[in-house]
């Protein structure tokens, strides 16, 4: 039979890597992998392989599963505690490891400062990480990325899966119904997107088995489904940073809210509706907004009109949140119907509710999520789709900017009610007259400490004439204007304005004025014009 | 907070925005400001983070000789002392009125001192303007005794 002889050469010459062959020793190789030569006739492998202690698989007494292949992802981060998920932490700098656990769907954190493994928050089994609603054995395929330090994990699950419950409803789940029942509750979470047949749905609040939901989501249509239909869990993308903002600063920097923690939500960035934010208007002409109105999970834009302006027609408002990074979520629309005007101007404030009313301080994020920190105002006109950026909120803004408290007592405080403003006749009643003329202002109520109106008085030659009064006294205030006298006339007119600091009228009159002919001449001024016309020029 | 409805000035401050990030900022004030019926024209005022007048020329001409829709003129400023002035109470404002301040402004012609007001130019089409912290128009207005007032575009 044929025979062929394979010899094994000694190769303790070690790796030559020439191109040319002839360059190669009989006791080289040229090519060599995870094998080592340096010894003569002995052919082993590269380092060894020993038992590798794995301490996270004692944390818990019930060990770990992890995902081969993927699932761990180094990370780090200006603040200590990522395995613990802690608060008030240090900036003194850590390197982490995350390790997805596909047993309860949480990710175990290593710290390198710390040394040490954890997946809970205070010991409560609230995952750090925690892919929520994803239930054990997902053989999910995680993967993770960090941006800034904020750690976005994906459980991989590009498509539906089953969240281990199911309908648990005897007369179905309607197409109109927005209370979900399921089998436990415990397989979901606020801001879960759920399948049910071809219906995606939104989960807004929980109460035990019963999830609170906004129907129909992405375009899909709401329709009944049967008891026990299974219900799916869709997109589970994770957000995992260290918040550190102060909210609702007043002028003393002073915030009602703080969070300084490490913090864990879905990725997405979700709008007000998806939230469970009510956005409404309220029409505060003549009240700010009633003790009915200040509920939670709401944010109130009181309006109100002044006159003179150049919005006519009717208008949608729109809000969206401003997330961590000045990125936007997506718009939602304000309140169920468009807002009248015609030639006037539209004054805005915002509310932003608080769980508990008239509380100085709140313990959590009053908006759902700790990452928004703003919020921008938009506008469009009924008929249009295009929205138009109005204002931009910051919600840690402090100082000169800063917030005021408003509670359920104040809703007749700011307003004017009851007052009046006169104007005497000047000193000289002759045309073109340098005189004086006092203009009193009472306003009828204390419209709140510090607050400083104007008073604006036109008719007379130079116009209009400004001045201060103190709208927080009822005191009858009396202010002398220099005033030079307008062209002679038997009904000349003075309109009386009370503006607030905004320059919005508060309160309007008008008196008429017997001016006598002087026979003088208007007086000529050198022209106040702007930067080389003979119009414009700045205050 | 009353809510501005300038179309143009807006979407020249947005494009303005667009290229300079948040490095300036932008104020409106004067009459439009203060709600008078009739007002003249649409005063910008622009505050600069660099405080580097290199740009400001590039700045100030996206503003030049252009009208709102209404047909008024925007008249663009730089002014780096915008933000002191908010703060200046009318008391503070008055003690304060014969101060001369500078102000930056876009020509492309040359532009001469008259009465209070004197003109150099920086560079190419940027003017220094060197005026009277508040002017003598405002004064016959009672306006060197009210605290000013600049809305955030």
């Amino acid at each position: 039979m044929p025979k062929d002889v394979f010899k094994i050469e000694q190769f303790h010459g070690g790796l030559n890597t020439s191109a040319d062959p002839r360059d190669i020793l009989d006791s080289e190789v040229s090519d060599i992998t995870n094998g080592m030569v340096d010894q003569v006739g002995v052919i082993r492998s590269f380092g060894s392989v020993v038992d590798h202690e794995a301490p996270i698989l004692n944390l818990t007494g019930t060990g770990m599963n992890e995902v081969p292949g993927a699932g761990l992802f180094y990370f780090a981060h200006d603040r200590t505690g990522a395995e613990d998920s802690g608060d008030s932490e240090a900036e003194s700098g850590d390197s982490y490891l995350a390790l997805y656990d596909d047993d309860d769907a949480q990710v175990w954190v290593y710290s390198l400062a710390g040394d040490t493994w954890n997946d809970d928050k205070d010991d409560n089994h609230v995952g750090v990480i925690n892919t929520k609603g994803k239930g054990t054995s997902g053989a999910a395929r995680p993967s993770f990325n960090s941006i800034d330090g904020s750690v976005r994990l994906s459980t991989g699950e590009f498509s539906k899966y089953a969240s281990g419950s199911l309908i648990n409803d005897g007369s179905h789940f309607l197409s109109t119904d927005t209370t979900l029942t399921v089998d436990d509750g415990n397989d979901f979470v606020v801001g879960n997107y759920l399948q049910i047949g071809d219906e995606i749905i939104y989960v807004i609040s929980k109460s035990t088995n019963d999830l609170t939901v906004r129907r129909a989501m992405f375009g899909t249509k709401a329709v009944q489904h049967d008891n026990n239909a299974t219900v799916y869990i869709i997109n589970l993308n994770q957000w995992y940073g260290y918040i550190n903002s102060k909210f609702f600063q007043n002028s003393s920097g002073v915030p009602e809210y703080s969070s300084s923690k490490w913090y864990n939500t879905l990725q997405h960035l979700r709008s007000f509706d998806e939230l469970g934010i009510t956005l409404a208007t309220d029409d505060s002409s003549s009240a700010s907004p009633s003790a009915s109105e200040l509920v939670a999970n709401k944010i109130i834009l009181a309006y109100w009109m002044s006159d003179d302006g150049f919005w006519s027609g009717s208008y949608w408002l729109g809000m969206t949140p401003v997330y961590e990074g000045n990125q936007e979520g997506p718009i939602s629309t304000v309140g169920s119907d468009p807002i009248q005007l015609n030639e006037e101007i539209l004054n805005i404030q915002l509310y932003v509710c608080h769980p508990t009313i008239d509380s100085g301080t709140i313990s959590a994020h009053p908006l759902g999520d700790d990452r928004i920190i703003g919020c921008n105002l938009y506008t469009k006109a009924f008929t249009s789709d295009e929205w138009y950026l109005l204002k931009e909120f910051d919600l840690t803004a402090g100082g000169e900017h800063g917030w005021n408290e408003y509670n359920d007592g104040q809703t007749a405080t700011g307003f004017w009610t009851d007052g009046s403003a006169s104007l005497a006749d000047p000193a000289s009643l002759d045309s073109y007259e340098r005189t004086t003329a006092v203009v009193t202002v009472t306003p009828g109520t204390a419209m709140g400490s510090g607050r400083k109106g104007i008073v604006r008085v036109s008719g007379f030659k130079v116009s209009p004439i400004y001045a201060t009064v103190d709208l927080n006294s009822t005191s009858a205030q009396n202010t002398t204007l220099n005033v030079i006298n307008p062209a002679p006339g038997s009904q000349s007119t003075f309109v009386i304005e009370v503006l607030d600091e905004n320059y919005d009228v508060l309160y309007t009159t008008q008196v008429e004025k017997n001016i006598a002919d002087s026979g003088a001449s208007p007086p000529d001024y050198v022209t106040d014009g702007g930067y080389g016309s003979a119009a414009g020029g700045s205050s | 907070m009353g809510v501005l409805q300038v179309e143009v000035v807006n979407k020249i401050v947005n494009k303005c925005k667009k290229k300079y990030g948040d490095r300036f900022e932008y104020y409106i004030t004067g009459s439009y400001a203060r709600n008078e019926p009739l007002f003249i024209d649409y005063d910008i005022n622009i505050y600069d983070d660099k405080n580097d007048n290199k740009d400001w020329e590039d700045l100030l001409k996206m503003f030049h000789n252009i009208k709102e829709s209404d047909g008024k003129i925007i008249d663009a400023q730089i002014d780096q002392n915008v933000k002191v002035y908010k703060r200046m109470s009318g008391d503070i404002l008055y003690k304060n009125r014969n101060n001369f301040v500078k102000r930056y402004v876009y020509s492309d012609q040359k532009l001469k001192d008259y009465s209070y007001v004197k003109f150099n130019n920086v560079y190419g089409n940027l003017w220094e303007k060197k005026v009277k912290l508040v002017k003598p128009k405002h004064r016959r207005m009672g306006l060197d005794k009210v605290k000013r007032i600049y809305k955030v575009l």
